[in-house]
């Protein structure tokens, strides 16, 4: 049972050990690390360690990584400049001569029995890019896993008595200008010509490949149970959030004017679509036919969906009377005294509507015109409704709810026990399972990398870099943390600002106003505010100015902005005018160098606010977090994120810009958002919500050519493609296979500062990537195994950098992306049967060529064979299918796996180091060796079996 | 007129600033160039040991000045250095612009994007690189080919920004393994690629059934058709150099070159726009930047530029291809006449060289003109986007329109102004 224990001084008597001769006192049986610190100095060892920030036991004697610390919000904080790590345990041993094995790249020691055996010296650091490429060392017996790189290796001879040995290892962690990681120290044992093992109370795994990641994955997953355990413990704000939501749901809740009818989404879908049926205007009337056209595409963006000087050519009376011009838009059957006409001619020079482009033809001038004669009457819109589409089928809906849930396709066995099962409940049971299921978090986290501009960079951060503040994202997700509670941590920015915590958002690298930049995506992700324009400028279609934006800044930094000559237009762009150009449609209303204070721009979207959601001393950034969040704007807008995630659509769109955009059900929109504040913002119970309602799981139909400009219904869900992430985490899933491309960094020996090189572990998910950053074109810089997933991301639309907020992909179907599917390097590795892929398993077990074809359907596109599928499939897979596997006898060696040198930022620029990228390059293409196990021949049919269902365009598409 | 006197009234009341429009102007002249190529020198190549020579220094006695000696070239009056010796003899189909400037210097990262983007980078803009601007408003010369190929490593720079993935490129980091993402891979034999096809119709088949009437699937069934197309034997039979012969690879040189041979197989091919990115690092450890040692093998890496330069310009010229191509010579900046105190050069943005070629321009060998040891412009000063406004303008697009980042005008060059002489 894993626990974090408050060290016990018992273990330990006086002030920590302080010379190698006092030997501390182990538990038997365990393996305990202990973390001290902080520690400003990586030369020497403390002579006072302190007490023990935090302890843990492990299996085995090795480091992956430190436990992460929170702050009292549960939020990532640093451990501070260095620490020490000291693992102490008690091994028995047979009596006997034994070597050891120890390994390191920072100042550690190791202590037997209270005897110095080896030191090792302070880590390496700094030293630029020219060092020299060496050849891997070689190691002391053969199939052992090879030092890290910089890792030192120490071998001593050791003769036991028998009986038990204390045994301390003590490694300095980070220091100045250093991020907090081991490479891969450990301590190991054999006896003479035995394979080494990792020490430990019980022994440990073998010092291979295959040994050290099966060691590294379950210590890690030891450790992220502490890490929840840690965070749990630390958070101190549950009271305030309980008493927060309890003020939110007393003041915030609108609840609805209209008692009758059915309060359920399904109730208001239907009531509005029944309403639409009724007031639809005729889609083959004059005005609808000719005029309503020409008023889209050029008009009502402006005098429509806004008032722009006071005048709604969608309201009647409006047009009868004018715009703040005073002057009737139209005098019905008069062309002369009908202003509008009068603005849409080239005639009126300068002043000609519309204010941009072309203007209009001569033809639509025509039909203004018709119309005015006619009247100059306005109908209601055509609205074109469909009929609500059936309820899909059990298979669909399941394949759907765990795309959208977890981002995966449902495995076999779920599929089996869903069809079998009769509960009338199963699937609102299925729902629940889900959302309890960790890749939830996963399959969240790419939306809020875009929407909150996460982008932090391998290296030297460039323009709008972030720290990796995704590993805060990441907990928030995984604690199903209320939403106003995440807004809140991320706009006070706490915790670790390069270690993942909500710190990092306070970065924008090269930025000269980063709080700009982050007021921008605060007003988008959670206010529906777009900002973008305002940077520089007061845009036309948003009334926000350039002052809101850097008020907002202001308060984010807690102190006035002057604003600098990069955040304008230059005066040179209104240079037209003087030579008779047209009225420029941006303004400059923010003089270069005016100081700008902070103070709260949006006061339309809050209310009062109550006792107790302000706490005593706020500072602005709390503020800001209190005005954004304790609004009901706020929830409205968060609920209509969560809508169109699984919906296809907003109720109101765009989600991030609201601007002049009503929602297309203002009652359903009212009833989601008091749902979310009663729910205490919880993101899983309105999931919920939407995903047990019949419209989630009514078939899919065709979202409009244009969302912004349409009417929606949802008589379906709209159809969606899957994300980028999906699309690579679903292709690993269904075969089973996980990634394992090493550690996603240019600084393999963690030489260099963390504000300038970053780390990004091993990756398992698709949001774990980050761009490959190889801006210097350099061949030595390339990270093939990477680039052959990132390759993928990019073609589906992820963004390898989020230099500014996005919720919306740009997406489109290119040939790309079916392309670097099949043609691809990952691709190539998935289709693979090697040895041990699941599938080759399946491969080996099936009964017959039938069954294995109805299994692969069901794992990669969770239906059955149609007649034509299964005639090509079933006979491909049937020839050869009684001989299909190797006999014992027969199976081949394991070849040794190919090691190249260690490239790194440190020796990047020794020539020999293009030539190592090259070489793995060509290694990544060619994969992994196929399976022994399986003959060739018809392992090769097989492989083309799972390529073609890889590569069906079901794969990518939401159900 | 009623408006007029209304908007006036309004302006004087409110007292807001009425400020004038983006309209162009004057009109530019345009060229007659169809297709472009960027050969990128990744690291900043230095002016003064290629295309801009001075007198010779002397990295040992840190004397600055230019590591080689100089020769003439077929533009009297033109000097380059004596390891162009091939490029010096078609001079008179390209301009080295000496006068190139800009203000980063410290970054790579910050000088690529400049150097491919045209412009600072701004707070809220992802900006595309010239070859997505170029692909944008022109698309591919032949329907049904890539508009845009990088043949180097995918980054962002050379990506599309605010276009979006259809101004996007095709990328390949080796010309024998072809287009990732198009190419197949060389391990998968070719009976198997038709038993693939044949079994993915028929999912296809099945799938286009279950999701009838669906324009999302349609649209990437189409894309999938496509791909399959683009990876057959037409397009990838454009990457098969060896089918050129033995004496033109030999003379192209280096991978570099047959990089640029490629670039002209595609552009017979139609595609409009492709990027050559030198990679042959391995040649002096350090590429293009040559701080320290990365100078005492600089010369391998002129000689590659040379072979493969002069013989692109011939090559094109053989084609009938040269007056309808624009070549350009790109590097994020160049370095200083003075040398470090490892012998090597450091970085200088504020005066450097770029090359345009061909593109049926007016070339005169060599203009703009630096000082005794190319550290300041003295002459005729040529900014990045005037560098930008003249390519675009060889290829027929107007250097003063706009681009939209979704409603946004943003102009396709930051305010440049071609340089008229060659145009």
């Amino acid at each position: 049972m894993l626990r974090i224990f408050v060290f016990a001084p018992i273990l330990f008597f006086g002030t920590g050990l302080t010379c190698a001769d006092e030997i501390p006192k182990s538990v038997p049986g365990v393996l305990e690390m202990h973390l001290y610190g902080p520690f400003k100095d990586d030369k020497t060892f403390p002579t006072d360690p302190g007490e023990p920030l935090i302890s843990w036991r492990q299996e085995s004697l090795g480091f992956v990584r430190l436990p992460n610390r929170y702050d009292d919000w549960g939020v990532r904080d640093d451990w501070g400049t260095g620490v020490m790590v000291r693992a102490l345990t008690e091994v028995t041993l047979e009596p006997g001569d034994y070597e050891i094995l120890s390994r390191s790249r920072s100042l550690s020691r190791l202590i037997i029995d209270g005897e110095t055996l080896v030191n090792f010296g302070k880590q390496k650091r700094g030293g630029g890019a020219h060092n020299k490429v060496v050849p891997i060392a070689e190691v002391p017996r053969e199939g052992m896993r090879p030092p890290a790189m910089d890792d030192v290796e120490k071998l001593v001879k050791f003769n036991s008595e028998g009986g038990n040995h204390t045994v301390v290892f003590d490694v300095i962690v980070g220091g100045p200008k250093l991020r907090l990681e081991f490479g891969e120290a450990c301590v190991a044992i054999a006896k003479e010509g035995e394979m080494f093992r990792l020490m430990g109370p019980d022994g440990g795994p073998e010092l291979t490949d295959e040994g050290w990641l099966r060691f590294v994955a379950k210590t890690e997953e030891k450790l992220t149970a502490i890490d929840v355990e840690s965070r749990t413990t630390a958070d101190r704000q549950v009271g305030y959030w309980d008493k927060r939501h309890a003020l939110a749901a007393k003041h915030l809740v609108a609840g609805s004017g209209d008692k009758s009818g059915d309060k359920s989404i399904d109730g208001l879908v239907t009531k509005r679509i029944e309403r639409a049926r009724k007031e639809s205007g005729d889609p083959d009337s004059f005005f609808n036919r000719e005029v309503r056209p020409i008023f889209s595409e050029h008009c009502y963006r402006c005098h429509g969906e806004k008032e722009k000087g006071d005048l709604n050519l969608q309201v009647q009376k409006n047009i009868l009377a004018g715009g703040e011009s005073g002057f009737p838009s139209v005098v019905p059957g008069n062309l002369h005294e009908s202003f509008l006409l009068e603005v849409v001619t080239p005639d009126a020079g300068p002043d000609q509507m519309p204010p941009k482009g072309e203007g209009l033809t001569s033809e639509e001038i025509e039909v203004l015109k018709r119309w005015v004669k006619a009247g100059g009457g306005i109908e209601a819109p055509p609205l074109d409704v469909a009929d609500v589409s059936p309820q899909v089928d059990d298979l669909t809906f399941l394949r759907r709810v765990w795309i959208d849930t977890l981002g995966v396709a449902p495995p076999i066995g779920e599929v089996r026990r869903f069809e079998s099962s009769h509960s009338p409940e199963k699937k609102e049971e299925m729902i629940d399972q889900l959302l309890e299921n960790d890749r939830w978090a996963d399959n969240w986290m790419g939306y809020w990398q875009d929407v909150l501009a996460e982008n932090p960079n391998l290296l030297k951060p460039n323009l709008n870099n972030t720290g990796p503040f995704r590993y805060w994202i990441h907990e928030a997700l995984l604690d199903n943390k209320a939403m106003d509670r995440f807004a809140t941590e991320l706009i006070t920015m706490r915790g670790s600002t390069w270690g993942g915590g909500a710190s990092g958002f306070s970065i924008a690298s090269q930025n000269d106003v980063p709080m700009a930049a982050k007021a921008h995506i605060i007003g988008t992700a959670f206010l529906g505010v777009d900002m973008k324009c305002a940077r520089c400028h007061d845009a036309p279609y948003h009334e926000t100015t350039q002052e809101n934006l850097f008020q907002m800044a202001a308060m984010l930094k807690k102190e006035e902005i002057k604003v600098p000559a990069t955040s304008s237009v230059p005066a040179t762009f209104f240079d037209h005018v003087k030579e008779g150009g047209r009225e420029s449609l941006i303004q400059v209303t923010l003089d270069i160098g005016s100081k700008v204070k902070p103070v709260w721009p949006f006061d339309e979207f809050c209310i009062e606010k109550p006792d107790g959601v302000l706490r005593k001393g706020a500072n602005p950034r709390e503020h800001i977090a209190a005005e954004v969040t304790f609004s009901r704007r706020f929830a409205e807008v968060l609920v209509n994120r969560v809508w169109k995630r699984f919906m296809g659509a907003g109720l109101v769109e765009p989600v991030d810009d609201w601007e002049g955009h009503a929602p297309s059900d203002p009652e359903l929109l009212r009833f989601l958002a008091d749902e979310f504040i009663r729910g205490g913002y919880d993101l899983k119970h309105l999931s919920k919500l939407i995903l047990t309602s019949r419209v989630y799981q009514r078939e899919a139909i065709n979202p409009p050519a244009k969302l912004t400009d349409s009417e929606r219904f949802f008589e379906g869900p709209y159809r969606r493609r899957m994300s980028a992430e999906q699309v690579v985490d679903n292709a690993w899933h269904v075969v089973g296979r996980e990634m394992n491309l090493g550690s996603l960094t240019m600084d393999i020996e963690g030489r260099l500062a963390p504000d300038k090189f970053l780390n990004f572990g091993c990756p398992k998910r698709a949001w774990e990537f980050t761009t490959m950053a190889n801006e210097r074109d350099r061949p030595s810089l390339a990270m093939p195994k990477f680039q052959a997933i990132v390759d993928v991301l990019l073609a589906f639309g992820w963004r390898n950098s989020r230099q500014e907020p996005t919720t919306v992909r740009m997406e489109e179907p290119n040939p790309l992306q079916p392309g670097v599917l099949a043609n691809g390097v990952m691709g190539g590795w998935l289709t693979r049967l090697t040895d041990d892929s699941e599938l080759t398993q399946l491969c080996l077990d099936a009964k017959s060529a039938k069954s294995l074809t109805d299994e692969l359907f069901l794992r990669f596109l969770t239906r059955q064979p149609t007649g034509p599928e299964r005639e090509k499939f079933e006979s491909l897979l049937a020839d050869g299918f009684e001989t299909r596997v190797v006999p014992e006898s027969e199976i081949a060696p394991v070849e040794n796996r190919e090691r190249t040198p260690y490239v790194s930022w440190s020796n990047h620029l020794h020539g020999e180091a293009n030539l190592i990228k090259q070489r793995q390059e060509e290694l990544a293409r060619r994969g992994p060796a196929p399976t022994r196990f399986l003959r060739n021949h018809w392992r090769e049919q097989a492989e083309d079996v799972l390529w073609a269902l890889m590569n069906s365009p079901e794969m990518t598409m939401v159900p | 007129m009623k408006r007029r006197q209304f908007l006036q009234s309004s302006a004087a009341i409110t007292g807001s600033m009425i400020v004038p429009g983006v309209a162009r102007a004057n009109s530019v002249e345009l060229g007659k160039a169809e297709h472009c190529v960027m050969l990128w020198l990744g690291g900043g190549m230095a002016q003064i040991d290629t295309f801009d020579p001075k007198e010779m220094g002397d990295a040992a006695a840190k004397k600055a000045g230019s590591y080689y000696s100089s020769i003439e070239t077929a533009v009297p009056g033109v000097r380059v250095c004596e390891h162009l010796a091939q490029t010096a003899g078609v001079m008179e189909h390209l301009t080295a612009v000496r006068s190139l400037n800009h203000d980063v210097v410290d970054e790579h990262a910050a000088a690529t994007n400049r150097m491919h983007t045209g412009r600072p980078t701004s707070g809220t803009v992802t900006y595309p690189s010239l070859g997505s601007i170029v692909a944008h408003k022109r698309g591919a010369v032949q329907e049904g080919v890539p508009a845009y190929v990088v043949l180097g490593y995918p980054n962002i720079v050379r990506g599309p920004g605010f276009l979006g993935p259809e101004a996007g490129f095709v990328y390949s980091t080796d010309i024998e393994s072809g287009p990732a993402g198009l190419a197949r891979p060389d391990w998968l034999a070719s009976s198997r690629v038709s038993r693939r096809e044949e079994l993915l119709n028929t999912v296809r088949e099945s799938g286009a059934t279950r999701y009838s009437g669906d324009r999302k699937f349609q649209e990437y069934d189409a894309a999938l058709r496509e791909s399959m197309r683009l990876s057959g034997p037409d397009f990838m039979e454009v990457f098969n150099l060896s089918s050129e012969p033995g004496r033109l690879r030999e003379s192209y040189g280096s991978e570099f070159g047959q990089r640029c041979l490629l670039a002209r197989r595609l552009f017979q091919a139609g595609v409009r726009f492709v990027e050559v990115s030198y990679s042959d690092n391995f040649k002096n450890g350090t590429g293009w930047d040559t701080h320290n040692q990365g100078q005492l093998n600089q010369h391998l890496l002129i000689q590659d530029l040379d072979a493969a330069l002069a013989t692109l310009v011939k090559d094109l010229k053989a084609h009938d291809l040269l007056d309808k191509t624009v070549i350009l010579v790109n590097s994020e900046f160049g370095r200083p006449g003075k040398f470090d105190s490892g012998g090597g050069r450091g970085h200088q943005s504020k005066c450097f060289t770029g090359v345009i070629g061909g593109g049926g321009l007016k070339h005169t060998g060599a203009r703009g003109v630096s000082d005794e040891i190319s550290n300041e412009i003295l002459e005729d000063s040529v900014s990045v986007p005037d560098f930008f406004a003249t390519a675009l303008a060889a290829l027929q697009i107007d250097p003063g329109e706009n681009l939209y980042d979704g409603d946004r005008p943003v102009p396709i060059t930051d305010l440049g102004k071609p340089i008229s002489a060659l145009l």
